[in-house]
């Protein structure tokens, strides 16, 4: 194994690049981990045959009573709960902040868009800015029904 | 030797995402399931034979006109209905629409990204966001996550129509 992945001291310096992908990279594998938790709850409305778990209730009906099996699913359909989006917020040395003529979109990864803004905490310019990054997840598109 | 405190350790930055969205989760499934023991117990009620559950009615009495008599009075007819509860009482399933997860991060190491592009990872240690770092501190970043409900999902929603299509088919058991 190469020392390359080896964790580095935080104190050296860490691309824009760097810090926005990894971000990403947390948030869809926080994400991943809800999507798979979600599916499980679903397992439970399913029996072991694939059948859809139900209540058997005798219900009123114009004819008499009648016995009808609803599917559990349709009294309490889980619902997903999907990132939409992540706002960081750190400081920066404007000394420091080079421009490289790369615009913020071109750092975006896949599947999410940002928006950076930087603010200046004192006039002089000496002390440590404030840049905002906010990554928005953008939804998946629809299947075709 | 004092043990570490398990709170200050140093844990990657998906755990950290993962871990309070994983909680949101849990409660939420509570809730759902909360409803669902609600709509069992006030809705219905077990069958005598057991085998069943019966819907709980409350019984509705009240007259109307029947039409013109021999004598041309108009007649009234007593009449009685039956009716779900469930179908008379409001039932708005609770849950957790909108999640904010707000904290600041202290980066404590940085894994760079692997030979296979990978992004790199970053592992940190959690604080309450409005501490202020001590002179020297290792780079903070304040994090603001919102996740949503987006609802039942489209493939879902379809297996629901179809099942829901199904009932009236459903051989009747009377």
């Amino acid at each position: 194994m190469s020392d390359s992945n080896q964790p580095q001291d935080p104190a050296s310096p860490l691309s824009l690049e760097a810090l926005v992908q990894a971000v990403a990279a947390a948030i869809t594998e926080a994400q991943a981990r809800i999507d798979a938790a979600h599916l499980a709850d679903l397992e439970q409305f399913i029996d072991e045959n694939g059948r859809s778990r139900t209540l058997t209730v005798r219900l009123p009906g114009p004819d008499g009573e009648q016995v009808v099996d609803i599917p559990l699913l349709s009294f309490a359909a889980p619902t997903a709960l999907r990132v939409t989006e992540a706002t960081l917020a750190f400081e920066i040395d404007p000394a420091g902040l080079v421009l490289l003529g790369a615009s913020v979109a071109d750092l975006t990864p896949d599947g999410f868009a940002a928006h950076a803004t930087v603010t200046p905490s004192a006039a002089d310019g000496r002390r440590p800015a404030t840049m905002t990054l906010r990554l928005e997840a953008i939804p998946a598109p629809a299947a075709n029904t | 030797m004092s043990e570490p405190d398990p709170a200050r350790q140093s844990r990657p930055l998906a755990d950290l995402l993962a871990d309070p969205l994983m909680a949101a989760h849990a409660a939420r499934v509570e809730i759902a399931q909360a409803t669902l023991d609600y709509i069992r117990t006030a809705g219905f009620e077990p069958t005598a034979d057991g085998d069943a559950l019966q819907a709980r009615t409350v019984e509705f009495e009240f007259t109307r006109p029947a039409g013109p008599g021999p004598d041309g009075q108009i007649l009234s007819e007593a009449v009685k209905m039956p009716i779900p509860l469930l179908a008379i009482t409001e039932m708005s399933p609770q849950t957790i629409k909108d999640v904010l997860i707000d904290f600041a991060l202290e980066i404590t190491s940085v894994t760079p990204p692997d030979s296979d592009g990978g992004p790199a990872i970053l592992s940190g240690l959690t604080h309450a966001s409005d501490t202020i770092p001590p002179p020297g501190a290792a780079p903070r970043v304040h994090i603001t996550l919102k996740a949503k409900d987006v609802g039942v999902s489209a493939g879902l929603t379809q297996m629901i129509q179809i099942m829901a299509h199904a009932i009236p088919h459903a051989p009747s058991r009377t």
